[in-house]
């Protein structure tokens, strides 16, 4: 496996690159050998250990918005087919999909399909 | 009467010759030599950012998005060397700081992280990079992006095309089993 230094300026790693721990001392920032360790660009780091940034409430709900399009589109063909068992419950699913981002329940709470596809 | 040889190019004169090169699978430096500065100081660079890691949660599989490849020219003004950082997985970003000498500072941006697709920004933002295919359980899976010349492929989700272990040094994504992406990668090539 390569050898793996983690820049890091003011607390938070900026890059990881391969290089040689010689050429890592030569790099003005704090570095350090994460070839074992998990951690990548814009992870915290406290001086001995790294964390995983927290998502911001922007980053969550684009991450939502993303869930909700692809539940729409997975359940596309369902639409058509008026025989698909609980036909009904998926339509009304997809218009709580529709209707999620404007609720109290966004984006914590996602709706519940009727079952498994 | 004119020699044969006053039609030749002369070294450095553009056309003939073979081109010089320098390949970097890990960090380093590079030092231009005064010839090549004397003959324009002209350099073609291909720079290629690491792949992201791929993921396999509950209800998706995905790739990892390969790294940014980058191939431009560039004029250097002097020998001062140049530091060059590779990207490691995943998703470290490859940099070619050619302010040093005379130049501006290249950086090919590491892959996205698994999950995004090809309409999400952070793929738009970065050069032939290609987006990892992505697949929830039932659906058919998303083909990965293709990337340039072999390199910044996109990590394969299951029974997708794209990378399954991404070969160091090819900045593809890493396919959808948490596997890791590839390092980055580095070519100068110059005539002088």
């Amino acid at each position: 496996m390569e050898n793996r230094i983690a820049i890091i300026k003011d607390g938070i790693v900026s890059n990881v690159i391969v290089a040689s721990d010689e050429f890592a001392e030569n790099i003005q920032e704090t570095t350090v050998n994460v070839k074992n360790i998990d951690c990548e660009i814009g992870y915290f780091y406290d001086g001995a250990n790294f964390t995983a940034p927290i998502k911001t409430q922007e980053e969550i709900e684009v991450e939502a918005r993303a869930w909700r399009d692809s539940e729409l589109k997975r359940t596309d063909f369902i639409v058509p087919l008026t025989d698909f068992p609980n036909h009904a419950s998926w339509i009304t699913y997809r218009q709580e999909l529709r209707d999620w981002t404007t609720t109290e329940d966004f984006p914590d709470t996602k709706p519940t399909a009727p079952a498994e596809l | 009467m004119a020699n044969l040889s006053d039609f030749l190019p002369v070294a450095g004169g553009g056309g003939g010759g073979i081109p010089k090169y320098q390949e970097f699978t890990t960090s380093g430096t590079f030092t231009p030599s005064q010839a090549l500065i004397d003959a324009g100081g002209r350099i073609g660079l291909f720079l290629v950012g690491a792949g992201q890691n791929g993921v396999n949660n509950t209800s998706t599989m995905t790739g990892g998005g390969g790294g940014e490849v980058i191939m431009k020219y560039i004029t250097l003004t002097n020998t001062n060397s140049i530091t060059v950082t590779v990207g490691a997985p995943s998703g470290g970003s490859t940099t070619f700081a050619a302010s040093s000498a005379g130049a501006t500072d290249e950086v090919a941006l590491g892959g996205t992280g698994a999950g995004a697709n090809h309409n999400d920004s952070r793929y738009n933002s970065r050069q032939g990079a290609g987006f990892g295919a992505h697949m929830r359980y039932g659906d058919q899976a998303a083909s990965a992006g293709s990337g340039v010349l072999g390199y910044g492929v996109g990590g394969g989700a299951f029974y997708s095309a794209g990378t399954g272990t991404a070969k160091a040094n090819s900045g593809s994504g890493g396919g959808f089993s948490s596997l890791a992406g590839g390092s980055g990668f580095v070519r100068v090539t110059w005539f002088e």
